[in-house]
């Protein structure tokens, strides 16, 4: 025998059931933001009530993954929403909210300081989804005159948070592991003192938010000294060697070889000069702008020839056109330390 | 051989010596006559251990040096000399005493010379062992002799001392009387004394001296003296211009610049009417006006006279007449110099007799007017600016002088308030242009052709030296050069030189050679060349002073390589831009690429004439070794096109 024990809800669609925000945001990013098309294709079933438009169950799915159409659904449920909360008299948001921080998130994403990171992509994306999920429990809670029901698939959302979570983790550890070590990484001011394991020199951050990080981040492990612009992609990797072969020649040689293999040296040109405050010791700088298929990118090598070992600063930018200045600035900064001269 | 010409040479010395000693030259009956002041030799044994553990063989005791100018220009000298010899070194190095002297102006009595034994027994010298010697110079005739005391029965811990008074008659020398002296020797000086006095009524004399800590005073007022003990010993170095870095005493009857230099100008100029010159000039010039005649009679002095000094007493300051010199066609620097302004005058030109200090270049050591500072002379004329004539080498060009000369302090006689200056210097003495045309083969070998150009003094100084050999020697020792700096890997090797008859203002030494591949061309991507003569250029101006300052003459090596490359292969990259500056010189070089398969690398060291500090001397060195450690020319090319 079945037992009524509460009223039957106003709707069969399981989308008027409430889906509390926090398992929605953990839903959002244990399924790397796909749980988005599906909420949004709920939503449209939700609010065709029993039509089937194809148009809503397929297309807004899709659209849902693209930044402008997203922003486009975002208004059109927020507005949805805030009339029926209208109607039960109680106060809402703008529609508009969502839409625009939908395209905040993108913005601060694509503008920030800050290295752009998977990581802030990953837990940001679904904020703006989130708050339009908010108005929607408002309103069923309204509608039932309660908090209303929750979603009946919870196991199998927590059972997806649960397998999702980790592996989306996991994931962007290893997509992004690096650039994570990186800001863990303190920020250096600009003309801070940054020296290499050796201590044989310094170099002067040429700009705000410049980071050391450890070897092998960039380089080799057995690098000296590895340093990366603010914007994650530029970097900076100090070498000490020494050995009876290593001469400035030979060394600048060796790496002049090693950038043509890996493309056209490009536009060259290497100048040498003394060292600034050292007793004539000779110095290098080449550079490298390359490009191809409408890729540019630079490299910029310094090498210092010492009586008893070499110091080599690699540096490399994608971006010749605005790092290349500060990268070429931070390799001329350096000066040996005291001690290191002859 | 030569064993058998010394013991010949000797005996014939000793000789001479015993049987006929010059009438200049006597010896007083008791030579082992103790000093007076016998206790200013004693060195106490404690000192003597110092000494000794600092490395020193022997030591000045005592020298001493007392001028008494007396009525009617006599001049007295006293020079005493004790030197203690500590070591069987010593014996061997410093057992000889030696003295110069002026012999048709001065006479000489030696009152003391004797060994004095550790045990304190004093054994004379024996006056038939005395060696007379003159100049070894084939070129040089004069009156200068040199007397050495070859003291026997020498053992470690021996003192030898040697009296000697010279006196001189003032009255037939032609210039205010001047000595120099220096305290500062090889060896250690305990004890040093210079005292000077002069009768009333006799020019004044002035005492200067720039030894800190040398202590001068006038205890009368005719009279100097100056006190220093314990002078170390100079610190060695291998390039040094030692009068100007060792502290002097100097002492002169006392002139000005410009009476001194009126005086030198008369006897230079005096000698002979220019006008009588007058049909030999017409002669000389042949025609020619303006700066050309001027060269003629340049040419004429400086290679139809040939040199050959006559110095004996006062030619030693006053040159031979003109017309002399022009009859014997030889004579010394001021022989030449007074020949040359005659002529010049006699054509119409202002030429100006300079007397020059060859080892001075510092104003600031000249502490009195005194002609005892000047060895030399040259002429100088107004030219669009002063140009100096050197007349004592052939090899010299109209206006270049000897690299050492320039910059020597000078005094010109012509101008009208004569001091001390010093003559033109270019910032770089050396002067040397290279180009070099390379043609990198197919097969990888190189083909080479290279001109060096010499400038001016350095042009001089090869032609100087090339002009004294044979053909043969000449071009065996061309190749010589060639190989010592390129390597013997050359093949088909020919080295020619220009310029070496004629003494333009440069001289050209052109070579050509072939140099088998390392490595096909196509197994290669880069072309590394070393700039050999620029490198051996500036290496060759490092110093091997450790103590003392260097005075660099200055070099600048002007490199231009062309590089082509064989058959369709073109240049891919160029090599580094170099510009190390630094006070010590600099080092440039730019890459041109003309088209894909030549470049044109230009190079420029230059290291201006300069004072290096002795606390500088590394640095200086480091500089050029680093430098010239840059300067390896390197370009890639690509292996696309090649052949086949």
């Amino acid at each position: 025998m079945r037992v009524v024990t509460s009223p039957p809800t106003s709707s069969s669609d399981p989308f008027e059931e409430r889906l509390p925000i926090g398992r929605f945001y953990l839903l959002c990013l244990a399924t790397l933001g796909l749980w988005v098309p599906i909420w949004v294709r709920r939503r449209a079933q939700a609010d065709g009530e029993g039509r089937e438009d194809p148009a809503r169950l397929w297309l807004w799915p899709i659209a849902s993954l693209f930044t402008p159409l997203a922003m486009v659904l975002l208004f059109e449920f927020a507005r949805s929403d805030r009339e029926a909360l209208r109607q039960h008299g109680s106060s809402a948001i703008n529609p508009w909210g969502p839409a625009l921080l939908h395209g905040a998130v993108l913005l601060l994403l694509l503008f920030a300081p800050e290295p752009t990171l998977w990581l802030p992509v990953w837990l940001l994306f679904p904020l703006p989804f989130v708050w339009v999920q908010h108005q929607r429990n408002r309103r069923i809670a309204l509608a039932g005159e309660g908090d209303g029901p929750v979603g009946g698939r919870t196991r199998l959302q927590w059972a997806t948070v649960a397998c999702g979570l980790p592996l989306a983790a996991a994931l962007a550890w290893w997509i992004d592991g690096d650039t994570l070590m990186v800001m863990a990484s303190p920020a250096e001011r600009v003309g801070a003192l940054l020296t290499g394991a050796a201590g044989l020199y310094t170099v002067e951050a040429p700009r705000d938010g410049w980071r050391v990080v450890k070897s092998g981040t960039f380089g080799d492990d057995d690098s000296d000294i590895e340093i990366v612009a603010p914007s994650g992609d530029s970097w900076a990797v100090g070498y000490v060697v020494s050995g009876p072969d290593e001469t400035l020649d030979s060394r600048v040689s060796v790496r002049r070889s090693a950038i043509r293999a890996e493309a056209t040296l490009g536009n060259y040109k290497e100048s040498r000069h003394f060292l600034p405050e050292s007793d004539f010791i000779p110095m290098s700088l080449a550079l490298y702008e390359q490009e191809a298929l409408g890729v540019r990118r630079a490299y910029a090598v310094l090498t210092v020839e010492l009586d008893e070992a070499l110091i080599e600063i690699v540096g490399f930018t994608p971006a010749p056109g605005e790092q290349l200045g500060p990268l070429v600035e931070l390799l001329e900064s350096l000066r040996l330390s005291e001690g290191a001269a002859p | 051989m030569r064993w058998l010409l010394v013991f010949l040479l000797a005996s014939f010395s000793a000789a001479a010596g015993a049987e006929a000693l010059p009438e200049w030259l006597r010896f007083a009956p008791n030579l082992a006559q103790p000093l007076e002041a016998a206790k200013a030799v004693e060195i106490s044994e404690e000192r003597v251990e110092a000494l000794e553990s600092e490395g020193h063989a022997f030591v000045e005791a005592l020298r001493s040096s007392s001028m008494n100018f007396g009525v009617g220009g006599r001049l007295v000298e006293r020079v005493t000399v004790a030197r203690r010899l500590m070591t069987k070194e010593g014996v061997h190095a410093a057992g000889t005493l030696r003295a110069s002297i002026r012999s048709d102006l001065t006479r000489v009595l030696v009152e003391s010379a004797y060994v004095l034994a550790p045990d304190g027994r004093r054994t004379a010298f024996r006056p038939e062992t005395i060696q007379i010697v003159q100049s070894p110079d084939p070129d040089v005739f004069s009156d200068v002799h040199d007397l050495a005391f070859p003291f026997s029965g020498l053992a470690p811990g021996s003192t030898v001392v040697l009296v000697l008074v010279k006196t001189v008659e003032l009255e037939e020398w032609p210039l205010p009387w001047s000595q120099l002296h220096y305290p500062q020797r090889g060896a250690p000086v305990e004890q040093f004394r210079v005292d000077v006095s002069w009768a009333a009524g006799e020019t004044p004399i002035a005492l200067v001296a720039n030894d800190p800590q040398m202590e001068c005073r006038q205890p009368t007022p005719r009279s100097h003296q100056c006190r220093r003990s314990l002078v170390p010993a100079l610190a060695s170095d291998p390039e040094v211009d030692w009068l100007d870095v060792v502290p002097h005493v100097a002492i002169a009857q006392e002139t000005r610049w410009k009476d001194l230099a009126r005086r030198e100008w008369e006897l230079v100029t005096g000698a002979q009417d220019p006008s009588e010159l007058v049909p030999t000039v017409r002669q000389i010039v042949d025609g020619a006006r303006g700066e050309r005649a001027l060269r003629r009679l340049y040419r004429f002095v400086s290679d139809e006279i040939r040199y050959v000094a006559f110095a004996h007493g006062t030619s030693a300051v006053v040159p031979h007449p003109p017309g002399v010199t022009l009859e014997r066609r030889f004579g010394d620097c001021k022989d030449k110099v007074a020949l040359f302004v005659a002529l010049a005058r006699a054509a119409g030109f202002e030429a100006a007799p300079v007397l020059v200090a060859t080892n001075r270049y510092e104003l600031g050591e000249l502490l009195l007017p005194s002609w005892t500072y000047f060895n030399h002379m040259v002429a100088c004329v107004e030219r669009g600016g002063r140009v100096c004539l050197e007349f004592t080498d052939p090899s010299l060009s109209f206006g270049s002088l000897p690299i050492g000369l320039e910059g020597a302090v000078s005094l010109d006689l012509a101008a009208e308030a004569p001091s001390p200056t010093t003559l033109p210097a270019r910032a770089h003495g050396w002067s040397l242009e290279v180009k070099t045309e390379n043609i990198l083969r197919c097969d990888g070998g190189v083909d080479e052709k290279s001109t060096r150009r010499f400038a001016r003094g350095g042009a001089a100084l090869y032609r100087s030296a090339l002009r004294s050999m044979s053909r043969e020697a000449r071009d065996a020792w061309l190749r010589e050069n060639y190989q010592d700096v390129m390597g013997d890997r050359g093949s088909d090797l020919r080295v020619a030189v220009e310029g070496v008859s004629t003494p333009t203002k440069t001289l050209d030494i052109v070579s050509q050679a072939s140099y088998a591949p390392f490595h096909p061309l196509e197994q290669q991507t880069e072309f590394y060349d070393y700039d050999f003569w620029l490198r051996d250029m500036g290496l060759s101006m490092r110093t091997q002073n450790q103590r003392q300052p260097l005075r660099s003459v200055g070099l600048r090596v002007a490199s231009t390589g062309e590089f082509r490359l064989c058959g369709t292969r073109s240049f891919s990259f160029l090599g580094p831009e170099l510009d190390f500056e630094s006070r010590f010189g600099s080092l440039r070089r730019q890459y041109e690429r003309v088209h894909s398969g030549l470049v044109k690398v230009r190079t420029v060291l230059e290291i201006p004439r300069q004072v290096v500090r002795p606390e500088d001397l590394s640095r200086y060195n480091r500089f050029i070794e680093q430098v010239v450690g840059q300067s390896n020319v390197v370009i890639g090319y690509d292996a696309a096109g090649a052949p086949q």
